[in-house]
């Protein structure tokens, strides 16, 4: 029981039972997401009203083939089962839900699940496609057999979930007397022998063997030929959906987040409390939040592959591609991802079972070159890298971008395979994976699902990014110079004296421009940008791209906007892109009188990006998903080193070979 | 004369199937494929070859399991003898069965 005097019900069963369904159709919405302490396991809880009135919660275990864990989230349905989980109570009643078409295996976790001595249900899902393959199932036997209450389930049909509320309610009504008999010590064999017996005399198989709809798909979704072009086909639509789909509703948010800021820049006094909100928090969670689109739409995806069953083929199909560098195909999608956001990519990887696989491709999902990295690329490929075309087809600058992305693809799989080969070695589970039939989507299962990811996205990444949009603000805006700020308020109030109309209006913009560079010039991000010249000298980078590169701790994305402070780049809508880079290119050294920016610095600036690690949400994903710092640590330092070591040599060989 | 020697179960074609005899060496990992019902005397028939040639799709107690050859190679069969008799995995895979 828990705390609170509520009973405790959990559901478990083997992976693609619809488990997930029936546990929504029991509780309703209303659920929580959270994660057992210590471990990356997802534990979904909610609750449910029985006949007499009494409200008792219910928990969705993850999926797991035995009580004997070989993965960390058969270990959590271990512990919970058998009362040893910390914050969970020892179960009142298990729901063990079973795929009715594919009975045998499923009884081999069901039957140990029933030996346990809790009190058990057995809600045998899925009835409907059973019945469509012809297949005779006679659960009272089922029931005699095992000594457990069977209900036959079809997902959320009302009828079969009222029927499963009803046996659990007269389940606990019972008093749980029966013993633990689980021995771990049966082997399987044995345990499938009497399963065995159980199969043959409960389900009568039909005559003829139907080819059904679901082999009939998978002849083509896995052939030779049609099952490659229909993944590189699915594959383009997902990847052209989130990047330009994703775009209308991506500008709505950021046309919302601006007309927020001004709407509190117009109610809040001006000061350092207006600052605060609209420069630091708003433009911080601003930047994360802009992404939510993007994000919620890669979730529904891959709740729909899971849900119709495409995703396994697509893992079938990929796997052999993906074990070339050490991983398996389970990793496709979580990298995919990473394309979009390195946070959605680093949860999705919690499909992987093995701890090695699983970790591995974590460490390398953010070398993917995220959405957030794509401005930069924009901007300089516009500014550096001539307008040519070759053929009236390929541009020279789509061809860079193109560079930048092979780029992260080749070295975070280059990177995989090496620690595959060194300290991640090895697997403590054989790869396998079920093929299951195909279904038909259930959306609402769906959607919850990707709420569920998208409303852990916001929480996580928004929280972290608020405290150090917080942080990086004082930064950028601290310490004050009164001085310097008198002589400006002077100098605006003598423009105001001596000019009017659209001259006066120009010379504001102008003092405000040179107070923001003055600011940021002198700010704690200032001086520590300058400190860390030293060290990006030798990349060709001057101190102004050392700020932006400690502002892009935050956001990337702020390279770009601190770029246009300290240039005096108008920062005006649609014009900033365009006087931007008008300003890159004239940006003089003043010692030297030569550009500030040439192509090869460009370049290797590019490099840096595609390569370095500058994201608070990822060390925050990082450290929740490997459930350590010192992983966290250690893809920081080995990115900053691969972003460093290859802009150096970008640059230094750049210069040997004549380039500018 | 039906065949005694035993194959590996990466071996098998698909479309074709046998009765599992063992395991050929004794490792940790097998357990989980045991408990997922690959145990002595069970009936296997290989459904598929991945387009790229591996892993390999198997039917087994009624389910579809995928498993990579170099998992399966550990696996024992007697090749049950209404199917060719194959010469061996580097055959070319027909897809289909």
């Amino acid at each position: 029981m828990t705390a609170s005097g509520m009973k405790e019900i959990v559901l478990a069963g083997n992976p693609n039972t619809g488990k997930t369904t029936v546990f929504n159709a029991l509780t309703g919405l209303r659920h929580t997401t959270a994660n057992y302490p210590g471990v990356t396991v997802e534990k979904r809880a909610g609750m449910m009203k029985l006949k007499n009135g009494e409200t008792v919660s219910v928990i969705d275990l993850p999926g797991a083939y035995s009580l004997l864990p070989r993965s960390p989230d058969e270990k959590v349905v271990h512990n919970v089962l058998l009362g040893a989980q910390k914050g969970t109570p020892p179960p009142d009643l298990v729901v063990v839900v079973l795929a009715a078409n594919n009975l045998e295996r499923n009884l081999y976790f069901g039957t140990q699940v029933a030996s346990l001595g809790l009190r058990t249900v057995f809600a045998v899902n899925m009835w409907d496609a059973a019945q469509e393959q012809g297949l005779g199932i006679d659960l009272n036997r089922l029931q005699n057999m095992t000594g457990v209450p069977c209900v036959p389930t079809v997902g959320t049909d009302p009828k079969g979930i009222e029927k499963l509320q009803a046996a659990i309610e007269e389940e606990l009504a019972k008093p749980s007397v029966r013993e633990n008999t689980f021995d771990p010590k049966i082997s399987p064999e044995v345990r499938y022998k009497t399963i065995e017996n159980i199969v043959t005399a409960i389900v009568k198989h039909p005559g003829e063997k139907k080819i059904t709809l679901s082999e009939r798909i998978d002849r083509v979704l896995t052939h030779r030929v049609w099952g490659l072009l229909a993944f590189l086909g699915v594959m383009t639509f997902v990847f052209q959906s989130i990047f330009s789909w994703a775009q209308v509703p991506m500008d709505w948010v950021s046309r919302g987040i601006e007309y927020l800021a001004s709407w509190t820049r117009a109610i809040l006094p001006d000061g350092a409390l207006e600052s605060l909100v609209v420069d630091g928090v708003i433009a911080g969670v601003g930047n994360v939040v802009v992404f939510l689109p993007q994000i919620m739409l890669l979730f529904f995806f891959i709740a729909f592959f899971e849900d119709t069953g495409y995703m396994a083929r697509a893992v079938f199909v990929l796997d052999r591609i993906m074990k070339m560098v050490g991983l398996n195909g389970k990793a496709f999608l979580p990298l995919l991802s990473s394309f979009a956001c390195t946070v959605p990519g680093v949860l999705a990887t919690r499909t992987i079972e093995d701890r090695n696989d699983r970790l591995a491709t974590i460490l390398v999902a953010p070398l993917m070159s995220c959405s957030a990295r794509l401005p930069i690329y924009t901007l300089l490929a516009a500014a550096f890298v001539p307008a040519k075309t070759f053929f009236h087809v390929f541009s020279l600058q789509g061809a860079t971008l193109l560079a930048m992305y092979l780029l992260s693809i080749g070295t975070g799989l280059g990177m995989a395979a090496i620690f595959r080969k060194t300290f991640l070695k090895g697997n403590q589970v054989p790869f396998v994976f079920e093929l299951p039939p195909y279904r038909m989507p259930h959306f609402g299962t769906i959607l919850a699902a990707m709420w569920d990811r998208s409303k852990e996205f916001i929480v996580r990444a928004g929280s972290i990014i608020f405290l150090l949009s917080i942080v990086l603000w004082f930064c950028v805006s601290y310490p004050k110079n009164p001085a310097a700020e008198t002589s400006f308020s002077l100098l605006k109030k003598q423009a105001e004296t001596s000019l009017a109309g659209d001259a006066l209006k120009s010379r504001l913009s102008e003092i405000d421009q040179t107070q923001k560079d003055f600011q940021i010039r002198t700010s704690f991000a200032g001086s520590f940008g300058r400190a860390i010249e030293p060290a990006i000298r030798p990349l060709g980078f001057n101190w102004e791209i050392g700020i932006g590169i400690v502002a892009s701790f935050a956001a990337r994305e702020l390279l770009i906007s601190t770029l246009a402070i300290v240039h005096h780049a108008q920062s005006e809508g649609e014009g900033m892109t365009a006087s931007l880079i008008e300003a890159l290119q004239s940006a003089k050294s003043p010692e030297t009188g030569k550009p500030l920016y040439t192509p090869l610095v460009a370049i290797a600036l590019m490099v840096f990006y595609v390569f370095a690690c500058q994201c608070f949400s990822t060390y925050a994903v990082l450290k929740r998903e490997t459930g350590s710092w010192g992983w966290t640590f250690f893809t920081v330092a080995y990115m900053t080193g691969l972003a460093w070591g290859s802009a150096f040599i970008v640059y230094q060989g750049g210069q040997l070979l004549g380039f500018k | 004369m039906p065949t005694l020697t035993p194959v590996t179960l990466d071996q098998l074609l698909p479309g074709e199937s046998g009765v599992i005899l063992g395991y050929a060496k004794a490792q940790a990992l097998h357990h989980r494929l045991k408990e997922l019902g690959l145990v002595e005397g069970t009936r296997i028939k290989v459904k598929r070859c991945a387009p790229l040639g591996d892993p390999m799709e198997f039917v087994i107690r009624g389910y579809h399991l995928s498993i990579r050859k170099e998992d399966a190679r550990c696996v024992l069969i007697q090749k049950d003898e209404d199917a060719d008799y194959s010469c061996g995995r580097r055959h070319r895979h027909r897809s289909g069965s």
